[in-house]
């Protein structure tokens, strides 16, 4: 039996990544390692990205126009890249977190009507 | 002594090794990976054990390129599989060959062509080798020659 605390499937990480990044976003310009250590923190250590993951995400996500990235500077003066969402990345995670929300309410009916 | 710096370079050089313009991912990685670094230290390890144990979270080279080629194009997976072949170089002077040879065999083709259609045919064939297939076997060959070139620096 699952317990709530496990961590969660392979494919439940692979399919939250996008909607949780451009949340990230949303509430500020990020980085990296930044958002790989938030996603942790906001999951209880239930959700650990395997950090080569991210990368492919930014980009892909950079590709297609919904983050675009800047050079900035780390504390230290190290050459750090940072991710801002951009309008069309607003109105995909809109989008998103109102397909999460649909599965979330069938979920709820489905168990319901058992 | 253990050069910090220098490991740093080669652990997101051999990562990044056949990507066609490495320094602007390099950077972001060698960024994410002394983060990691930083966290260690301030454990109390030391740089040889900090740089160790960044390596096994973000991970190896081989695994982190494996990540990073899922987003890469066609022609950038092209550029990869021409920069691991090239090792001896030798597999980049084939694929010039192979390229010549090619060009060579789609000209020759054409000509024969256009001689069994005709005076017309043949006309319209010299211009299209001065048009087309000429400038086409050049520009080709110049663009696989830089792809060569810029592949055979792999973390450059």
């Amino acid at each position: 039996m699952h317990h709530p605390s496990a961590a969660l499937s392979k494919d439940l990480v692979a399919a939250s990544a996008v909607p949780l990044v451009l949340s990230l976003l949303q509430g500020g310009d990020s980085y990296g390692y930044e958002i790989i250590r938030r996603v942790k923190d906001l999951s209880g250590g239930r959700l650990e990205w395997a950090d080569g993951m991210l990368y492919p995400i930014l980009h892909r996500l950079e590709k297609r126009g919904l983050v675009q990235s800047y050079w900035g500077a780390a504390e230290n003066g190290r050459k750090r890249k940072y991710y801002r969402l951009r309008r069309s990345g607003r109105e995909e995670l809109a989008l998103l977190r109102a397909h999460w929300d649909d599965l979330y309410g069938m979920l709820r009916l489905a168990g319901e009507g058992a | 002594m253990f050069d910090l710096e220098k490991e740093v370079r080669a652990w997101s050089g051999a990562a990044l090794a056949g990507r066609c313009r490495p320094d602007a991912m390099a950077a972001e990685l060698a960024d994410h990976l002394y983060c990691e670094i930083e966290t260690a230290r301030r454990r109390g390890a030391s740089d040889e054990k900090a740089f160790a144990e960044a390596v096994a979270k973000v991970g190896s080279p081989d695994e982190l390129a494996a990540e990073l080629s899922k987003t890469r194009s066609l022609l950038g997976k092209g550029c990869a599989a021409v920069a691991r072949l090239d090792r001896s170089g030798t597999a980049g002077r084939r694929l010039l060959v192979a390229h010549g040879i090619l060009w060579a065999m789609m000209t020759i083709a054409g000509a024969v062509l256009a001689k069994e259609n005709g005076k017309s045919a043949s006309e319209a064939f010299e211009w299209m080798l001065l048009l087309v297939v000429i400038p086409g076997w050049i520009g080709s060959e110049q663009i696989l020659r830089r792809a060569l070139r810029v592949c055979a620096t792999p973390g450059a």
